[in-house]
């Protein structure tokens, strides 16, 4: 029976050699393997016979015998041709250029004016229109003219930025193929036009150029820049680094680049795409993206992600992820997790499996607007995508919203109690016990109104609550009554001693005199034993027990030991012989 | 003159797009411009190839044409995702066979069973299709789909497994095991 299990898997195992020998994708060794297998096992060497034959009969299904008729082939492009709009790529370039061309008819319109000028009617027109004519905006329309040579404002804020060798005085322009440097102190700030602004931040480098569209962006070499969208539109500008083109898309994000190249972006608000060779990735806000030189973008990752989830995105980023590393991404994931998951749906990394795994994680987390089905996940829509994306960000936001308001909540609650605990502590040792708290006229009896209840008796209107003082004073009190206590318990303590031998020496004299009359001695010590039981009972329940020297030499009391083992004092014997009367 | 202005801006930039000789990368980047003329030109160029893999899979011309047409709409639609990772027909096959998948899934929720399915489908082999074998064609379109595509894929197109891997997404000893699988099951059934 083993024996046939070992031929089995032995045979299978000869069986993929068999595969690999037909690919000619096979080893040396395996080959060798494969062939004195199969001389002596007639299962495999049907099983060689047979796919050889399999595989000449699917020859003959020759793809080179099929072909599309010529008409068929003009039916189908036509057909094709109907439903495509060829300008749906290029709308966007197209866009901007319109936007160029309105920027120049705008200057030709001026011009019109101009040659109104010469027909000498408009002369008044004129000379409004050069008191109102906004130079600057002009300036900024035309530098997002894309494909024009064209200017962008550089403003030094700090120290000495220098475009090219040159120092930036106070405002200056560059252009295309220029640098801006920042040394250890120094910062610039690149106005785009009225989109946004970048500001580059000490020790760093970088260059206006030419994008892959045509269109100018910044290209950072290394340092930090932050950038702000304001525009509040659909306009974005670009910003290059190694590897890859961050795409601001309206909002702030930060961007920094090591001397190797490789980056972080942090996503303050709104959105960046960030586009690489391998792949493209939407970073909401929150989310943070390492790019690095030479392989390009990873998968965004939320600031709450959890180390150990970040460094299996690395893995799977920039290194190998394993079975166990893809189950830390996928299995571990929250809710605040669901934008790197979609990131890596959306990228040609993950395999088909995965992709599918990946999905139903991301439904089960948050589910899109509507359902995608499995075999859609290759050609994920990107715009279906980021609402995807925005429906997460609204609902980590909901949930943010709702946390801080509990934790508001709670920290007011919290305020409360401890206010409560001090006034309470503040009440028992400085005020009377028959203080009235109410009293305060106009005044509530309400946990906030306890502070100024409190400072309207003994501190100054103007001084504000100060727990740590107060903190301090009570530890002082604390300190002060248990000194207090311990004096008390001192004074008490000789105070019994006192009259533990006041009490001997009764005893002693009552035994001398066996004249006295039993009953009435009867009487006078049961209530002697009721006082000292009394007084010790007090004692007992009451700390701040005062003993009564008033009562220390009719009513005798004695020390705790005494009374607490024989509860009266030694009876005296009673007289044998009543002495005559006297 | 300081090192940087030595520096080539265009050398530093991304460049998405790459700069090729290659006419094929040009007609793209045509294309996404607004070209028509590029675009047909991408579709000359691989209309046949997408056709047949589309005809392998369904065994049915119409179909497969139909299929056909559904390739290169989609790939105009996607055609900013194009990364030049691959070979364009190798991209154009991987959406050939996600189409195909999707039509397969489509129709067998469609039609009440799979023996409806594959009777139907053998009907239109012999109505369409006289100078194929038959049994051959018939076995194929019985065989699991992904199996069915990776054979096609290797054995009729010719494509190595690493590149079905690419195709289909999938990892390349998952193509090689349904490739042998795929090949078993095409033996049993010819063997019936």
């Amino acid at each position: 029976m083993t024996e046939e299990i070992n031929k089995e898997n032995i045979c299978g195992e000869i069986e993929l050699l068999i595969d690999e020998q037909i690919e000619g994708m096979i080893s040396l060794s395996d080959k060798q393997k494969m062939e004195i297998h199969v001389a002596d096992c007639p299962g495999c060497k049907e099983y060689l016979k047979n796919t050889l034959e399999t595989i000449n009969s699917i020859d003959k299904l020759n793809s080179k015998n099929l072909s599309l008729q010529k008409n068929d082939q003009e039916k189908m492009w036509e057909s094709i041709s109907d439903k495509i709009n060829f300008s749906e790529h290029s709308d966007k370039v197209n866009s901007q250029n319109e936007k160029s061309a309105n920027s120049y008819s705008i200057f030709r319109k001026k011009y019109a004016w101009i040659s109104g000028i010469a027909a000498a009617i408009a002369v008044v027109f004129i000379i409004y229109a050069v008191k109102n004519w906004d130079f600057s905006q002009g300036k900024d329309s035309l530098s997002y003219s894309f494909g024009l040579p064209t200017y962008w404002k550089v403003v030094s804020v700090k120290g000495s930025p220098k475009i090219n060798d040159m120092n930036i005085v106070s405002s200056d322009s560059v252009k295309e193929g220029q640098w801006i440097t920042t040394d250890s102190v120094s910062i610039a700030e690149l106005i785009i036009a009225d989109i946004g602004k970048v500001t580059i931040e000490p020790d760093s480098k970088v260059i206006l150029v030419k994008g892959a569209d045509s269109t100018q962006q910044i290209f950072v070499e290394y340092g930090m820049v932050n950038t702000e969208n304001k525009s509040g539109d659909n306009r974005s500008f670009k910003v290059g680094i190694p590897s890859a083109v961050a795409e601001n898309k309206g909002g702030s994000y930060s961007l920094k680049i090591d001397k190797n190249g490789d980056g972080m972006i942090v996503v303050k608000s709104g959105k960046v795409d960030v586009l690489s060779a391998n792949k493209n990735a939407i970073v909401p806000a929150g989310n943070i993206v390492m790019t690095k030189n030479g392989l390009g973008v990873g998968t965004p990752f939320n600031e709450q992600s959890s180390p150990g989830f970040k460094n299996a995105l690395f893995n799977f980023d920039f290194g190998n992820c394993n079975d166990a590393c893809m189950n830390v991404i996928i299995k571990n994931a929250k809710m605040t997790d669901a934008v790197s998951l979609l990131n890596i749906l959306n990228g040609g990394k993950a395999v088909t499996e995965t992709k599918e795994e990946i999905y139903n994680k991301v439904v089960t987390l948050i589910p899109p607007r509507a359902p995608v089905h499995k075999d859609s996940l290759e050609f994920f829509d990107e715009k279906e995508l980021e609402i995807w994306i925005d429906d997460i960000q609204q609902k980590i936001e909901t949930d943010l919203k709702g946390s801080l308001e509990k934790l508001e909540a709670d920290l007011l609650k919290y305020k409360d109690d401890i206010q409560k605990f001090y006034f309470d502590s503040a009440k028992f040792y400085f005020f009377p016990e028959n203080f009235d708290f109410t009293e305060t006229p106009g005044v509530p009896h309400t946990p906030e109104t306890y502070e100024n209840n409190y400072y309207y008796k003994y501190s100054d209107d103007s001084v504000k609550f100060n727990s740590e003082e107060m903190k301090r004073e009570m530890e002082e009190l604390k300190k002060e009554i248990k000194e207090s206590n311990k004096y008390n318990k001192e004074e008490l303590d000789r105070e019994m001693e006192q009259l533990n031998k006041e009490l001997q020496e009764l005893n002693k004299e009552l035994k001398e005199n066996i004249y006295f009359n039993n009953e009435e001695f009867k009487k006078e010590m049961e209530k002697v034993k009721e006082d000292i039981q009394r007084s010790v009972k007090e004692y007992k329940s009451n700390q701040n027990y005062k003993f009564k020297e008033g009562d220390s030499n009719e009513d005798s009391d004695e020390g705790s030991k005494d009374t607490e083992n024989s509860g009266v004092p030694e009876a005296p014997d009673p007289p044998e012989d009543p002495p005559d009367n006297k | 003159m300081s090192k940087e202005n030595k520096m080539n801006p265009d050398q530093v930039s991304i460049n998405l797009i790459p700069k090729s000789s290659d006419p094929e990368v040009k007609f793209i980047n045509d294309a996404l411009k607004g070209s028509k003329e590029a675009f047909r030109r991408i579709f000359d160029d691989n209309v046949s190839k997408v056709y047949s893999v589309c005809f392998r899979f369904t065994a049915d011309y119409d179909l497969a044409k139909e299929l056909t047409q559904e390739v290169f709409i989609t790939a105009w639609k996607k055609l900013t995702s194009f990364r030049f990772e691959c070979r364009f027909s190798t991209w154009l096959h991987s959406i050939a066979v996600n189409q195909f998948l999707m039509h397969e899934r489509t129709l067998k929720r469609i039609l009440a069973g799979r023996e409806e399915y594959l009777k139907q489908t053998r009907d239109n082999i012999d109505q369409n299709n006289n100078d194929l074998n038959i049994d051959l064609q018939n076995a194929i379109m019985k065989l699991p789909d992904q199996a069915k595509a990776v054979l096609i894929l290797h054995d009729v197109e010719g494509f190595m497994h690493n590149e079905i891997a690419e195709i289909m997404n999938i990892k390349t000893g998952t193509s090689k095991a349904h490739l042998h699988r795929a090949r078993k099951l095409l033996r049993e059934e010819l063997k019936k």
